[in-house]
């Protein structure tokens, strides 16, 4: 179970608050972000011993890929499209496998209202299910 | 006659202090060493100021220990600054968890960076990124999302996420309290 609030609290946490009097108010009341500050402490303890200069630097990402749901979004019409082409064949041929390499589509132009997703959205879980969608898809065309 | 409500709250403070204190030092002493009773002192000091509304000691206990908790990251954070921009004198004591002279200490270290390591660059970089500009580097978070281009809470999430994935690594190879390997 997550809180609203465990951003705050996360700010909090790492000295960052705007307002540590009410962030402390609202954890004596809040077992989530309590569990929040404790699994943060139990990283940092075990982390405490760790030469953090021995830490070598990660890959740099690209910047302002923001482009989530609207790849998401874009794969639904092509699949759709797909459905559409299969449909209409005459002779049900096994059709050429959809492409699902994502990383070669064009990225799409980020809208200007994009919103952040929710905080603690699992985005691994998500992709991990929008594979498994693809390859649903996939399996219905071979199968038609 | 109006002072006695707040007479009894602030004895019901200190009772429950009293009988939390304990506790407390031991939790301290397992994660800061020598320094427990000082962060103890500004753990009390800190709830006092706040005087958190808590309904029984259960509640009281939690609360306490969540802002020990708090501590003790600063604590690690500031001790991490001091390793850096005081070098070490060789004839001094060593302070308490360090691993510079302690060999077992040393391939606990040793260890973690592995651990810590492999985690990382088995993240999303922009994940393992925040989590690497935290530790390494004073950065706030707004600053971190900024030089991302994402949202404060994006990078807050990016930092939580990376931080569950190194817990349940440290707990499997048994590096945390209470972890096994």
């Amino acid at each position: 179970m997550t809180c609203p609030r465990e951003p705050e609290t996360l700010l909090w946490l790492y000295g960052e608050a705007d307002d540590p009097s009410a962030v402390e108010a609202h954890l004596v009341g809040c077992a989530p972000c309590r569990a929040v500050v404790a699994e943060h402490e139990t990283v940092a303890t075990a982390l405490a011993p760790m030469p953090v200069d021995a830490l070598t630097a990660v890959p740099t990402p690209a910047r302002a890929n923001r482009a989530g749901p609207l790849v998401f979004g874009g794969l639904l019409a092509l699949a759709a499209a797909a459905l559409l082409v299969v449909g209409l064949t005459p002779d049900p041929v096994v059709q050429a496998p959809l492409d699902t390499d994502v990383a070669a589509m064009p990225a799409p132009a980020v809208a200007p209202d994009f919103v952040d997703p929710p905080l603690f959205r699992d985005v691994d879980a998500e992709l991990e299910a929008l594979d498994l969608e693809l390859a649903d898809l996939s399996h219905d065309f071979h199968t038609l | 006659m109006a002072e006695e409500p707040l007479l009894h709250a602030v004895h019901s403070l200190d009772v429950r202090i009293q009988r939390t204190h304990p506790d407390l030092v031991a939790f301290l002493a397992r994660r800061v060493g020598t320094e427990a009773e000082e962060l103890a002192q500004e753990v009390w000091l800190r709830v006092h100021r706040a005087a958190p509304d808590c309904e029984d000691l259960d509640h009281f206990r939690a609360y306490a220990f969540t802002v020990a908790r708090r501590l003790v990251i600063d604590h690690h954070r500031r001790r991490r600054v001091r390793r850096v921009v005081v070098p070490l004198d060789p004839t001094a004591p060593e302070p308490a968890g360090d691993p510079g002279r302690d060999p077992h200490g040393k391939v606990a270290a040793d260890q973690i960076l592995v651990v810590v390591q492999q985690v990382l660059g088995a993240m999303k970089p922009e994940v393992a990124e925040v989590f690497h500009l935290r530790t390494t580097t004073d950065l706030s978070f707004k600053a971190i999302a900024a030089r991302q281009g994402c949202s404060l809470n994006t990078a807050l999430g990016r930092h939580h996420h990376a931080t569950r994935q190194l817990r349940k690594a440290l707990d499997a190879a048994g590096l945390t309290e209470g972890g096994h390997p």
